[in-house]
């Protein structure tokens, strides 16, 4: 096998929130570096979400990502629910289910 | 390859979440419309390939919240005939002001392992408090309608028909019932801008205040109708504190309540 360098160069990550750029250096099959470097600025949800009333949290962590906001607020729920041990069952967890996956 | 008889588009980035610039991607039946209108010439989010300033039109997405990006918007007012504002980030702070409201060294320390590489300003501002705005649009996020008003009227020199009136009024233009007065469920529309098509009362929930406060707002006058349904005064400032937190208005209601 013929072992060649190459350099995988991301600038701009764009289907991501939270701006970012990745290099990947290779040797053959072998990883030899990887950069990610996330230059968005910090937003702070983990701290602003303290002392807020649980129910709004779905809506506050839906702007965490605007291409991806289901994925936060359904994570934002499924915490609450975690922490009052309620099951979401039926149609219901299908629906939210459908939700996700469409998005 | 440029077309130099077309206007030329930009979209920035700012600190915010991409849901504002997206919307003019979600603008499906009209993008091709957009398209043939302007040239996108730098819209990271869409194509890769940009091409060099200045820009006709100049969309902004986002707050200011580091020393890099105070610096980094002059240079885009610089290279932009027309600059627009989209969104509550770019317009009031967005949800991330919350932290103009508490200590952000303290915020670092709890959310970063290692804060000392975390550089962020005191304050997350929009961008009016920095570079002059030729217009700014409201949302959390934007509507998309109301983007395409934007780009329409730019292209035709005249100004943007964007409503200052309350959510009230497209609650009733779309036949809803007012919950606030029939249930007793507390509504941000009375003192809310409108712009998403009162979507929340319509689901027989309350508006929580995306589009930022209207003109003239009697946020006073709806602290004490939400305080005769029972709301507390620390309900009260966490209420006016979403997205449009720093937005005067809202601001200084919340202040008012606080202890």
């Amino acid at each position: 096998m013929r072992m060649s360098g190459k350099t995988i160069k991301v600038d701009y990550l764009a289907r991501v929130e939270g701006e970012g750029a990745l290099q990947i250096k290779t040797r053959g099959q072998q990883v030899t570096d990887v950069k990610l470097r996330i230059f968005e600025p910090p937003r702070f949800f983990e701290a602003f979400l303290r002392g807020r009333l649980f129910s709004e949290a779905p809506d506050i962590t839906a702007r965490i990502c605007g291409i991806c906001p289901v994925a936060y607020q359904m994570s934002a729920c499924h915490a609450m629910e975690d922490a009052l041990g309620a099951r979401v069952e039926g149609p219901l967890r299908e629906l939210r289910r459908l939700l996700y996956c469409g998005e | 390859m440029p077309q130099k008889d077309k206007p030329t588009l930009a979209v920035w980035k700012f600190a915010s979440c991409d849901g504002c610039q997206l919307s003019l991607l979600d603008c499906e039946d009209e993008l091709l419309a957009v398209a043939s209108a302007l040239q996108i010439a730098n819209f990271m989010e869409a194509s890769s390939s940009v091409i060099k300033g200045p820009y006709d039109l100049s969309l902004v997405e986002g707050s200011i919240t580091t020393p890099h990006d105070a610096e980094r918007i002059h240079a885009i007012r610089r290279a932009s005939k027309f600059l627009v504002t989209i969104g509550a980030c770019a317009t009031s702070g967005g949800i991330q002001a919350l932290r103009n409201f508490k200590d952000v060294r303290e915020f670092t320390t709890i959310v970063y392992a290692r804060p000392e590489y975390i550089e962020t300003l005191n304050k997350s501002t929009p961008i009016a408090d920095h570079v002059r705005v030729d217009f700014e649009l409201r949302g959390c996020p934007i509507n998309k309608r109301q983007l395409l008003e934007v780009v329409s009227a730019f292209l035709n020199g005249r100004k943007p028909n964007t409503p200052p009136h309350s959510v009230c009024v497209e609650c009733k233009l779309r036949g809803t019932v007012c919950v606030m007065v029939a249930h007793g469920t507390p509504c941000l529309g009375p003192v809310t801008q409108a712009g998403c098509g009162a979507i929340c009362p319509a689901y027989d929930r309350g508006c929580y205040g995306c589009f930022g406060p209207k003109e003239t707002p009697n946020t006073k006058s709806l602290a004490a109708s939400w305080s005769s349904l029972g709301v507390t005064e620390e309900d009260l400032v966490r209420t006016f504190r979403g997205f449009n937190a720093f937005a005067e208005a809202f601001r200084k209601e919340s202040d008012a309540h606080e202890r």
